[in-house]
């Protein structure tokens, strides 16, 4: 990532990508904001390539959407039993889990 | 009064009981965490044998190392650290002849001349976003040639959706380091997925 901007002067474009992450946490000063966005206004550049950025985060979340099987009571079980066998303890039996 | 974290169901996990080794309370714990520790961990090694191998043996070193625990996080934060860590390991041993070199990751990052963007960019076209077939298999894919080490920010960050500073605990390196690998790997994954969705 690069130093701070010289303060107050127009952002360039490799400025821009290095706060794309800080952009979108939206952690960003204010005044760096505010150049960041002026830049992204007047940079085709820029705003195609965050337009792609985004999306890209968009697609990854998606891709994280699909499901996933939840591990099934008996993986827990299968998990208690295995911690009992190695500690050598009493992790209580599960039963159901409720109590 | 003890820290307690609600279950869904009926009671809460007490924290504090976990740490003085309260065997029932650990057991709250495993089945509290269990659905989501399972799901990340096979988010990063794609493979459900291992990834029930890596959850018993997490909650196993969790167990055992209890005493181990500073309260510098939350010990949800650390149980998935350790998790994570030993599945980060597993991905590396199978991984290393598999993902993209540090080299072929540099290519895929942006090059800039006299600051500005070296090369043009077109907008993806919305239909071809629309019309790739299998697009979540096309991103998996992706993902998974990523290194482990992008690979794993990336699930931690944009899928799973922890924190900066959560996912910096969980894998002992700096909020600047996080960021630094969330945003190479962003960018390496949009210059994979851009001959799929150009114009």
């Amino acid at each position: 990532m690069l130093n701070e901007p010289r303060q107050r002067s127009p952002l360039c474009c490799r400025e821009v990508n290095a706060f794309l992450v800080a952009y979108g946490e939206n952690t960003l000063e204010e005044s760096l904001r505010k150049r960041f966005e002026e830049h992204l206004a007047h940079c085709a550049r820029c705003k195609c390539y965050l337009d792609q950025y985004t999306t890209t985060i968009a697609l990854v979340k998606e891709s994280g959407q699909e499901e996933h099987p939840t591990p099934p009571e008996e993986l827990i079980q299968l998990t208690l039993s295995f911690l009992r066998e190695q500690l050598g303890e009493d992790l209580g039996t599960g039963g159901c889990g409720c109590r | 009064m003890s820290t307690q974290v609600a279950l869904p169901d009926a009671h809460a996990v007490d924290s504090d009981a976990v740490l003085r080794g309260d065997r029932a309370a650990f057991e709250d714990l495993v089945r509290q965490e269990s659905p989501r520790l399972y799901r990340v961990i096979l988010r990063i090694l794609h493979d459900e044998d291992e990834a029930k191998s890596i959850m018993q043996e997490t909650f196993l070193q969790a167990y055992k190392g209890l005493e181990t625990f500073r309260g510098e996080s939350k010990l949800t934060t650390w149980l998935y650290g350790i998790g994570i860590n030993l599945a980060r390991a597993a991905l590396r041993k199978r991984q290393r002849l598999q993902s993209l070199g540090d080299e072929e990751l540099d290519r895929l990052q942006p090059a800039f001349h006299r600051g500005m963007y070296a090369e043009p960019y077109e907008p993806w076209s919305p239909e071809k976003l629309a019309e790739v077939q299998d697009r979540k298999s096309l991103v998996h894919k992706a993902i998974e040639q990523l290194p482990e080490q992008y690979r794993t920010v990336l699930v931690l960050r944009d899928i799973e959706e922890w924190s900066t500073e959560e996912t910096a605990k969980m894998l002992s390196i700096s909020e600047g380091a996080v960021r630094v690998r969330l945003h190479r790997a962003r960018q390496a994954l949009r210059a994979l997925l851009d001959p799929y969705f150009k114009r």
